[in-house]
Parts: structure tokens; sequence; C-alpha cells
């Protein structure tokens, strides 16, 4: 004779919040009982009614994202995918450093690592550029830090250049690694891009001219990068520029000295394939 | 929650989604919501203590944000939204949904209508689990309510359903 408990373990079958054993046990009385199996059915047929409500997904992408300045204005409507699209790469940043012990607060105390650039950060980087130029169109050159996002559009011949992204990390020598600064950046193979970070609160402007060339799957960069020092310390600045064939294992590009500091300079490189989302 | 989870947030999107459909009816709507909720919760990342689960605090984000839509679209606002709202955009929404099997669909309609009938709180139960796909273990923490109490629930809720459904059913086959 049935009882209550034995019909909401049917229920809880059909739910799929069985243990294994307790399903094996659960069927093989069902399948003895011509009741039984009749409630089961029918509460199959419940669950199964209500599946494609169950599957329904956004019909476009829904980007997870934190708070930023809007800087940049784009010609549609602010919501849904606009929205994300502004504000989608500080997170995506989040998720490479945090992901990929880029992050501040990695078990370095705080001095993001680099050493080789994992598939998921590939995938990262490629997914936010892609996003971002279903929002603003072909963009020559894209660069973000922890406080904003820079985008450059591409015209005539810039578009159909290959993306290669490049990881950039300043990190300064000594025992304050968490002033350590990581770029993202995409940019388009021999296509030249000159890119300001202004640092707010007093802190040093950092300006990158970056020219990348693809060659056997490395990237060939041309770079020059300067650092003017802090607005409340004395003017000082330090230049850095040179040839590098870089991977994506972190590639040493010099140091600049700013004042007393000492700055190191890696890069990792590589191209963004079609696909890679 | 770290932002490796917070860049977890994608696992959740689908069943923010269909919280926030089932309320607001509309998908773009609904879209724009788990934008808001995302939003709202990497906002407030750091308020978050860890006690319940990722799932069942971005649930509470999606859908006070989805109620929050609903109040900026009426004019008038009784006792905040009753419970029957929770699934009135969901019987909207079900307007522009493809249809399976004809038998299937005809069952969906029914079970979406009568699921405004249930009592309070079974009805809860049966819309986490068998509408938002939540678990059982992830209901219970939504609801506040012991597994067990939530198994029965649900088990109550299904009853009462397949009850109304088989004499609306047979009902039509009499006549």
């Amino acid at each position: 004779m049935k009882n209550k408990t034995d019909e909401i373990l049917l229920s809880q079958l059909a739910d799929g919040e069985l243990e294994s054993d307790q399903i094996n046990d659960v069927l093989l009385d069902v399948l003895d009982d011509a009741d039984r199996s009749r409630q089961l059915a029918e509460h199959l047929r419940l669950r199964q009614s209500l599946g494609q409500w169950r599957r329904q997904k956004p019909a476009g992408p829904v980007i997870a994202v934190s708070d930023h300045p809007k800087r940049y204005h784009f010609p549609w409507r602010l919501g849904g995918l606009a929205v994300a699209a502004m504000l989608g790469g500080a997170l995506v940043l989040a998720g490479i450093w945090a992901a990929g012990d880029l992050g501040r607060n990695d078990k370095n105390g705080g001095l993001p690592t680099l050493d080789t650039v994992t598939a998921e950060q590939m995938r990262q980087v490629a997914s936010v550029f892609a996003l971002r130029e279903s929002v603003a169109g072909p963009l020559k050159w894209y660069a973000a830090d922890d406080e904003k996002i820079q985008l450059a559009s591409a015209r005539g011949s810039e578009v159909g250049r290959k993306p290669v992204a490049v990881l950039l990390r300043l990190a300064p020598t000594g025992a304050d690694s968490a002033q350590a600064r990581t770029y993202v950046i995409v940019c388009r193979d021999r296509e030249s891009a000159t890119i300001e970070f202004p640092q707010a609160g007093g802190a040093s402007t950092v300006r990158l001219h970056l020219l990348p060339g693809v060659r056997d799957g490395k990237v060939n960069i041309q770079y020059a990068i300067t650092v003017d020092g802090p607005e409340l310390a004395p003017k000082t600045s330090a230049a850095l520029s040179g040839q590098r064939l870089v991977g994506l294992e972190h590639t040493p590009l010099g140091q600049l000295a700013l004042a007393d500091e000492l700055v190191n300079v890696d890069a990792s490189a590589w191209v963004i394939r079609k696909g890679l989302k | 929650m770290s932002e490796t989870a917070a860049m977890q947030l994608g696992d959740h999107v689908g069943r923010m989604y269909r919280v926030a459909l089932r309320i607001v009816g509309d998908a773009n709507d609904a879209h724009d919501i788990v934008q808001d909720a995302c939003v709202k919760a990497l906002r407030n990342v750091a308020r978050f203590d860890g006690r319940a689960a990722p799932a069942t605090w971005l649930h509470r984000i999606t859908v006070n944000c989805a109620r929050d839509h609903l109040r900026a679209r009426r004019r008038a606002i009784r006792d905040g939204l009753s419970m029957n709202d929770e699934i009135t955009g969901m019987l909207a929404a079900t307007e522009t949904m493809p249809s399976a099997r004809a038998e299937r669909r005809e069952l969906y309609d029914i079970a979406s209508t009568l699921v405004e009938s249930l009592p309070d709180d079974c009805r809860s139960a049966f819309i986490l689990t068998q509408l938002d796909g939540y678990s059982y273990d992830e209901a219970a923490i939504i609801d506040n309510q012991p597994r067990g109490t939530m198994a029965s629930r649900v088990f109550r809720a299904k009853k009462i359903l397949l009850e109304q459904m088989n004499a609306r059913i047979d009902g039509r086959t009499q006549s």
C-alpha cells in the first residue's frame, strides 16, 4: 500500500533529487507496481512539459560587469548589450587577473605574475575585444588598465589586419609589489598604437607606443614606453624603447628608472584567432 | 565572493533570466534586468558574506530588480507585488515560445495557468524548482525552509496540479 513518503520519493525521482542508490531502490519498486509506474509517469510528464521553460536563456550575451565611469558614448541605447559592452572590460580584466595569477591578491603579496598566458586568459581577452567591436565597430586598438578602458576605431586597411593581444606589466622592484600595473592591449599587426594611461590620484602617467609584427607565430614588438613621475614629486620621467620577439611566456623588455625607483617591464603577446571566444 | 567567483556569474545567468522572464514577461526586459542584477551583484560583492550559496543570493537580487522594473512600469502598487505577479510574466512570455509536441504544449499551457491557483507555500516551492530550475537544496535556502519541507511542498504542488490538469483533460475528453 502506497503512502505519502513513497509518493514524495517519486516526485523527487522525477526531479533528479535522489541519491543514486535510492534511485535504484525506488525504480525497482516502481517497475513492480503498475499504480506507482503510472504515478511516476505523471510526474515525469509534468516535469517534461515545463522543460522548455527551464531551458530558456537570454537571446544575446549577458556580460557580468563592474562599475565603470562612462567615458565613451556609443550611438546605441544605453541598455542591454550596449551597457554590457561599455562596462565589460573592467571585470574581464579582473577575471584575467584572478584566474591567471595576475590578480592583486595572489600569494606573491599582490605582485601580479605573468609567467605564461593561459588559454583561458587568451579566451577572455578575445571575448572582450569581440564584444567591444560588436558595439563600437572595428577597432584599431583597445587598451585597459584597472581604472579605464580606451578604444580607437580602425579605418581602411587597418580593419583587415590581425588583432594582436599584448599584456604589459610594469612592476617596481623591491618590496612594494602592490604598485605593479598590468595593461591589456589589443592592437593590429603592422599598425602602430599610441596610448596614454593617465593615472588618478597623482600617480605617474604611462605612455605606450607599440608596433607589433607577427612572425612565425610570435609577435615582434617595437616599443617605446615613457613614464612621467607623480605630480607631487619633482618632475621626473623615464623612457624605455626597443624591439623584442614576444610570445605567451613573459618577456622582459627592460627597466625604467624613475627617480629612486626601478620598474621592471615585461610583456606577453599573441595573435587573436577567429573563433577563440 | 571573490573576483574569480564574480566571473562565474555566467553560470547563473540562465536561471536569473528565467526568474526575470516569468515576472516581467518580456525577453528584452528580462535581459536588461539580468544585466542590472549582475551590476548590483558586483557592486555589492563585498557584502556577500558567503553564508548563502551564490545562486540564492543572485536569485534575491534578480527578483528585486524584476520587481523594481514592474513597479516602474505600473501606476499603482498595492502592498508591494502579490505572489501571482511572480508568474504573470510567464504566462505572457509563453505566447512567444516555440511549441514542441502538441500534447506537451497543452500540458504546459494548463500547468502554467493552474500554477496561479496553488497555495502560497507550495506555489513558491514549485516555481523555484520546476520553473526556475533550482535544486531542492537551493530552493530550501531561498525560501528558508528545511529540504524535507521543500520536497513535501513540491510534491503537494504537483499533486494539486496533476489532479486539476487531469480533471480538465477528462472534462474535455467527455464533452
